[in-house]
């Protein structure tokens, strides 16, 4: 099954490339045999009912969970094989973010800039994204005193606060407030427009016509519907800029 | 009121079963055999308990002529009550300490959406609760009181009891758990009354964690004047039990105990028993009437999670638990983190948000946790001395050391896993990963190693017999201190390997990362041993020297291996 928009897609390709990726828990096939091309600048909608396998793909597409078949190229970098290149140009936010119990808000995005030898302007970087999000006024406190949806903002900020190309959310809206929601999209069409490559899974149709340029539908581990330019992002009147030249973060 | 009775009760036979369980109850199971099995199990725990206090009882009758004989008092039963009565006041001030401070109302998260917000009678709530939580401080008390009276009995007999004193004996134990049962209900209901006032509605009352403080120097004062009107005849510990016993402001507490352990009638004693549970239920229900639910509840969650958790033997929800309690709501940024970033970058930013997890713990509490590893190298090394050729205990000591390792080395290991999300993100090697995670256990562990076998080698000449065995030979020390860290890299390996190899994604998501398991003692038995016999020149192909270095290089081939492998396994965990 191929999902890539221009046929076979080389991993030489900026952006994100799987090939024949599939994954199994046991005898129980969660994810079948998948090829997908994510071109730079492009966002993609993952939709589907509860347990099609949304969640498998990108744990499978972050190199948090080893797939049974199929590799996976961030960025033209071999995920498994080149992972340090290629994890230093991914990004990925699940839809229940897990932190350090001793560390802060504050602290988990420094650790995480520093892991990334992102630490240059730091400081300016990180205090501008929590007051974006509404954190800066938490950002000293352990987060397990955070609420879900600070949690998730957390997990967001974590990821903007690096430097990456492909960025995969998951239900990245789940558990966000009305200017949560206005925020995350600003933020992806700002990515997009810096040329990264961003996959998320959303059961928000309306999220999916304003910002995917393909909806990608899942149905029992499989990518059933090869799904078109959105008419929201038509209608806008957006175009990606020019492919993966400039770095996110 | 029935709501909440029907809740607590559900709980209360939910917890009842549990125990039942442990000692083989099936509530589905109807047969006769599994009834004559229950009657059988309960003949068999009520003998035993009478069989274990009354083992217990020979030492108590030594420890009340030993009163006896400081404190100048003048039967065992007055010993008693005395030792009896400070162990009460000890134990309720402590409650009532806790009780100022936490909710002695426990409630359960399900018990906050159930009971907190409803409009029960609040008074039924906090009896009800009272009725769950009573019975596990009882019977500590009840065990200490019912040892003491069988002790009276010992004690009265001079060791020459047979089976005739059966009855007298089981009565003595019955008299002195009947006043227990009313006077610590009394206490209990008290401290609750206390902290039941505490958290009446929004009221917010700093004062009321003065109350057990101020109690405490009451009772103190209460002891003084008896005690210092003792002091000429005896020692301040012998004035004081026995101020405990004879102090008029502590009358109403020890009629009871003496009624109860048979110096005085048994009926006033029960009756002023009685007195106490009636005064502490009527100044409870007082207080509870505006008890604060929601206030209960929210200071309480966490004591709920964690007694669930030990029942459930959760290791790592414990852990959690634990750390969240030590911390502070928030830090100021640690300098750790800050300043000048390209020395803290990559792999190193690791390395100190490690350092700075332990130190937020506290550092003393880390320490504790290598000592171990001290005492049982600095036991290991010192057998020969102490035992000599005991081949048998030295092993064990060593198997034991080992296992410590095992433990510690994977602890930073397993909190990254459980944040898997983070950590699998990193954009570094995975060797470099592992290396990170076990260079604070390999350097502590050295370090603790070195400790332990120096002590052992100033403590030498102390332990050296009149026989005088063979000594620890310095050669020996430094041959262990040389092989430790590399022998040390080589266990802390094998066990992240182990740890690594039995993950799984989707649990790793979920926070639970597992422990080190039969690979991880099976790798540190196998490297140690080898190690051992090299070095010690016991394989007979392997003179002294070469020995030491065919051990090293055994120790620190099994390490690279064990880590390159450990990084392969962390790029596939699926």
């Amino acid at each position: 099954m191929n999902h890539n928009p221009s046929a076979f897609a080389s991993i030489e390709q900026n952006g994100l490339v799987a090939r024949q990726l599939s994954h199994n828990y046991g005898n129980y096939q969660a994810l079948s045999e998948t090829d997908l091309h994510l071109q730079p600048g492009e966002v993609v909608v993952l939709s589907g009912p509860n347990g099609a396998g949304k969640t498998t793909l990108l744990l499978c597409l972050s190199g948090l969970l080893y797939p049974t078949n199929g590799r996976v190229w961030i960025d033209g970098h071999d995920l498994y094989g080149d992972e340090v290149e290629a994890k230093s140009r991914l990004a990925f936010v699940p839809d229940v973010p897990r932190f350090y119990t001793e560390l802060t808000a504050w602290e988990h995005l420094r650790f995480i800039a520093l892991a990334h030898h992102a630490g240059e302007g730091f400081e300016a970087r990180a205090e501008a994204l929590m007051k974006e999000f509404g954190l800066w006024q938490a950002r000293d406190l352990l987060p397990h005193h955070y609420s879900r949806g600070m949690r998730l903002k957390l997990g967001l900020v974590m990821a903007f606060i690096r430097p990456f190309k492909v960025l995969l959310l998951d239900e990245p809206t789940s558990a966000l407030d009305t200017e949560g929601l206005e925020l995350i999209q600003t933020k992806i069409r700002q990515h997009r427009q810096r040329g990264a490559a961003i996959l998320l899974s959303s059961h928000d149709r309306a999220l999916s016509s304003q910002l995917a340029d393909r909806v990608l539908n899942m149905q029992a581990g499989k990518i059933s519907t090869n799904g078109s330019q959105a008419a929201g992002r038509q209608a806008a009147g957006e175009q990606p800029d020019s492919a993966g030249e400039q770095e996110n973060g | 009121m029935r709501a909440v009775w029907m809740v607590r009760s559900r709980q209360l036979q939910s917890r009842f079963r549990f125990w039942l369980a442990l000692v083989g109850y099936d509530r589905n199971d109807k047969s006769l055999l599994h009834k004559i099995y229950l009657v059988y199990a309960g003949v068999f725990y009520t003998l035993w308990s009478f069989a274990v206090l009354s083992l217990v009882a020979g030492g108590a009758a030594r420890l009340l002529e030993m009163v006896q004989e400081i404190s100048g008092l003048d039967s065992p039963a007055l010993a008693a009550s005395a030792l009896g009565g400070l162990v009460l006041l000890l134990w309720a001030l402590l409650a009532a300490y806790n009780a100022s401070r936490s909710s002695p109302l426990i409630f359960t998260e399900e018990d906050s959406y159930l009971i907190a917000q409803t409009p029960a009678d609040r008074r039924s709530v906090a009896l009800a609760w009272l009725v769950g939580q009573w019975p596990r401080t009882l019977l500590p008390i009840s065990a200490l009181m019912v040892t003491l009276g069988f002790a009276i009995i010992e004690s009265l007999s001079a060791g020459n009891l047979n089976a005739s004193d059966i009855p007298r004996y089981l009565l003595a134990g019955f008299r002195s758990l009947s006043v227990t049962v009313f006077l610590q209900l009394g206490l209990l209901a008290l401290v609750w009354a206390l902290g039941a006032y505490r958290l009446q509605s929004d009221h917010y009352r700093p004062y009321s964690k003065l109350a057990p403080v101020l109690a405490g120097i009451l009772v103190l004062l209460a002891l003084l004047p008896t005690t210092l009107a003792r002091l000429p005849e005896t020692n301040v510990l012998g004035a004081l039990i026995y101020a405990a016993a004879r102090s008029p402001f502590l009358a109403p507490i020890n009629r009871v105990l003496q009624a109860g352990f048979g110096s005085t009638a048994w009926a006033p004693g029960i009756g002023l028993a009685v007195g106490w549970t009636i005064l502490g239920l009527l100044l409870l229900a007082a207080s509870a009437r505006a008890l604060n639910l929601s206030r209960a509840s929210q200071e309480s969650r966490s004591v709920a999670s964690w007694e669930s958790a030990m029942l459930a033997g959760n290791i790592r929800q414990l852990e959690e638990i634990s750390r969240r309690r030590r911390l502070a709501l928030g830090y100021a940024p640690s300098r750790l983190l800050t300043g000048q970033h390209q020395g803290r970058s990559g792999w190193r930013a690791l390395f100190i948000k490690d350092v700075l997890q332990v130190s937020r713990n506290g550092w003393l509490r880390a320490l504790f946790s290598w000592s171990a590893v001290t005492l049982l190298a600095g036991v290991g090394a010192l057998i020969p001395v102490w035992i000599q050729g005991d081949i048998g205990v030295q092993a064990f000591t060593l198997l034991y050391w080992m296992v410590l390792l095992v433990n510690r080395s994977t602890t930073r290991l397993r909190n990254d896993l459980e944040t898997w999300a983070v950590f699998g993100q990193l954009p570094l090697p995975a060797g470099r990963l592992i290396l990170a995670e076990i260079l604070s256990a390999v350097l502590f562990g050295s370090l603790a190693t070195w400790a332990g076998l120096v002590i052992a080698w100033l403590m030498q000449p102390l332990l050296v017999m009149t026989s005088a065995p063979a000594a620890l030979s310095l050669t020996q020390l430094l041959i262990w201190a040389i092989l430790a860290p590399v022998l040390i890299a080589a266990i802390a390996l094998g066990s992240a390997l182990d740890v690594i190899r039995q993950s799984k994604s989707a649990n790793l998501l979920s926070g639970y990362a597992p422990l080190p398991g039969f690979l991880s003692l099976a790798i540190g038995a196998v490297v140690s041993l080898l190690s051992i016999l090299l070095s010690t020149g016991r394989v007979s192909l392997a003179p002294s020297f070469l020995g030491v270095m065919m051990a090293f290089a055994v120790s620190a081939f099994s390490a690279y291996a064990l880590w390159r492998t450990g990084a392969e396994r962390l790029k596939q965990v699926s």
